[in-house]
């Protein structure tokens, strides 16, 4: 399949990523760093590396600046990176209105490429695979989109949106966020299509006035009412959508239990001193990058990159953002410290399953979540 | 002042638990020969590594090297060793073979060997070297380091005279105030782990310097991961290493395990090394 087909990459990291609140106020949501040396980014830039697709559109609108420099030429990765941000034509400027939007007017990069299949990625998800199976599928099956999703809780399938195939894995029924789910199998909002069906599918959304212009919401349901052939293929390995904080904590506690599938994955970096275990230190359960020094107690956590906990500090259930610095005796349980924050002797900042203590990017500032009172 | 620098890759052969000496793990996340090519990349143009051997194994490793990265500063010159000959060139042929290559655009040459651990202030010593000329010589108050700075002409005429062995004792020295240390076996290999766990401050000092840290290649590994049952306390750790052991005063290498009641004391675990549970490892390297 790598050899015979050409495909071309589009993944959308425009979004604002609202939902992950502080973590994103200066960076694009794909940028956000997990467990302790990766981005998130880094998790669909391998999995395309490995399938051998080398053309990757990157389309970028909300603060570009952190992810279009740390991912360069994409040489990291073994793929060749184009950025591809709203843009001006002769009939004016717009910002992208939806994914379908950005896909559509983007899909002048896939055809550049010569490619026959265009394959659109979202870049906030954490799995590692190799993307040759549902390529193989929508070939094999002469499909007009195909979909690869994944089985999930039926407790959690409402977050989702919700596929019915029959038994060819032909798909019949397709919901966004269902109150009542039919199904397990959840959308992972990554799809194949033949590059020229494709501005086909678009040109018409774009026609579409009631349109929100989205793929969830309305391109891939209006192809299985408009009984186009939309199969599923099924894939089986972690996966974990980090589009909220809670899901982001969910996904790096995962990392620290050995869940999430990190070996592997390719990240820029550039060589750092090893990590040091001061004579006070101890964790139990975490993960814990290069460069970091830790003479307090750590457990259940991810440690980024140059954190130093000092002595008699305690960090639990948290995930420690590169470059932060936990003064001596603060106490902090289920916080987020944004990169290069401090949190100051003494302070305790307790957050819970379900609203934890966001942080500030880089601006050395904490939030507390209860009181939303400012920590410097 | 355009200068080359030039580093003896490997003129022994030498190896340390099968991997070539100047490839060895040092202090966690650097190698024996990081230090050479971190501070000769801060007053160099270009590096040769001239090897008589495993110039494949060191060429693989400079490819990613930090000092690589935005413009290719380090090369590899393989100096002709047939493997399985037995022949290896010495120093001053090694030397030979890079600084030959040269025209006269290059005003000097900057020699080191690739098993010292060392780093000092590149600046002051170029300077130094303006000022006195001909030659300089590092060195601290225990030795004379295998590192000279030595004008282009001079160079070429020592080589011509096969006199380059004895050119450390003609020039002028310049000591250097860090320590300079020499890895040769297995002994030395051991202390200067040791070290970065015994003197952090130290090592911190000589490794991690504002300006002139030194730079490594970077591995793709995920970071450590501390099991239910680690217990480490004055540890130097490093990206790929899984512990769910007791570890103290230890420097553990990449990918190294230490299995749910393994005990680890005063010890340096090699790369990829497992410490089964039950095990107890005091004072030793473990292979």
């Amino acid at each position: 399949m790598k050899a015979q087909h050409k495909v071309a990459a589009l993944i959308l990291a425009g979004g604002e990523g609202r939902r992950l609140g502080g973590l994103t106020e200066t960076q694009a949501k794909p940028a956000v760093p997990f467990a302790g040396k990766y981005r998130i980014v880094d998790f669909v830039l391998t999995n395309l590396g490995k399938s051998g697709i080398t053309n990757v559109g990157i389309i970028t609108q909300y603060r570009p600046f952190e992810l279009s420099e740390y991912i360069g030429n994409g040489e990291t990765w073994k793929i060749i990176a184009s950025f591809l941000p709203p843009y001006s034509t002769r009939e004016g400027a717009e910002w992208y209105k939806g994914t379908a939007d950005a896909v559509y007017r983007n899909l002048e990069y896939s055809e550049r490429k010569g490619s026959d299949y265009t394959l659109i990625v979202s870049a906030d998800q954490i799995y590692s695979c190799d993307y040759t199976d549902l390529l193989k599928t929508h070939v094999e099956n002469n499909a007009d989109v195909t979909i690869y999703a994944v089985k999930v809780d039926k407790k959690d399938a409402s977050r989702f949106g919700i596929l019915e195939c029959n038994e060819n894995g032909e798909i019949t029924g397709f919901e966004e966020k269902p109150s009542e789910p039919k199904s397990d199998l959840a959308s992972m909002g990554i799809y194949v299509y033949d590059t020229d069906k494709l501005r086909e599918v678009l040109e018409e959304d774009e026609k579409d006035l009631n349109s929100s212009h989205d793929f969830g919401k309305d391109v891939i349901p209006n192809a299985i009412k408009n009984g186009k052939k939309a199969v599923c293929c099924v894939y089986d390995g972690y996966w974990r959508d980090v589009g909220t904080v809670g899901s982001y904590l969910d996904a790096s506690l995962d990392a620290i239990e050995g869940l999430c599938p990190l070996s592997g994955i390719m990240t820029r970096e550039r060589s750092y001193p090893p990590g040091r275990r001061g004579d006070k230190g101890s964790a139990r359960r975490c993960i814990s990058a290069g460069n970091c020094y830790i003479n307090g107690s750590v457990e259940r956590s991810v440690i980024g990159r140059g954190v130093r906990i000092e002595e008699g500090a305690v960090v639990k259930n948290s995930v420690i953002f590169p470059g932060a610095l936990i003064e001596k005796a603060a106490k902090l349980d289920y916080c987020i410290v944004a990169d290069n924050s401090v949190v100051c002797e003494n302070s305790v900042l307790t957050g819970d399953r379900t609203s934890f203590c966001p942080a500030v990017s880089g601006a050395g500032l904490l939030f507390r979540s209860e009181s939303k009172e400012v920590i410097s | 002042m355009t200068i080359k620098g030039i580093i003896a890759g490997d003129a022994s052969g030498a190896t340390l638990y099968g991997t070539p000496l100047p490839l060895c793990f040092i202090g966690g996340s650097y190698r024996i020969i990081d230090p050479s090519i971190s501070f000769l990349s801060r007053i160099c143009g270009k590096i040769d590594v001239v090897c008589s051997c495993f110039h494949k194994e060191i060429e693989r490793y400079i490819k990613n090297h930090e000092a690589n990265r935005v413009s290719s500063l380090v090369s590899v010159i393989p100096s002709g060793y047939v493997y399985g000959s037995g022949k290896t060139l010495s120093f001053s042929e090694l030397i030979k073979a890079s600084a030959e290559e040269e025209d006269k655009t290059i005003d000097a040459f900057a020699v080191c060997s690739s098993n010292v651990v060392f780093n000092e202030n590149a600046g002051k010593i170029v300077s130094l070297f303006e000022k006195h000329g001909k030659t300089l010589v590092l060195s601290n108050e225990e030795r004379t380091l295998p590192f000279f700075l030595i004008e282009h002409d001079l160079l070429i005429y020592y080589l011509k005279k096969d006199q380059i062995c004895g050119l450390p004792d003609k020039g002028n020295r310049y000591f250097a105030e860090v320590f300079a240390e020499k890895v040769d076996g297995e002994r030395d290999y051991y202390d200067m782990n040791m070290r970065f766990v015994n003197e952090p401050l130290l090592c911190r000092g000589l490794f991690e310097k504002e300006d002139d840290e030194i730079i490594s290649s970077c591995y793709n590994a995920p970071p450590a991961a501390f099991g239910e049952n680690a217990d480490v306390s004055s540890a130097v750790f490093t990206d790929g290493c899984v512990i769910n052991g007791s570890v103290k005063n230890s420097v553990l290498l990449p990918f190294s395990r230490i299995e749910d009641g393994a005990v680890i004391k005063n010890c340096v675990v090699l790369p990829g090394r497992t410490v089964k549970s039950g095990e107890i490892c005091e004072n030793t390297v473990v292979k």
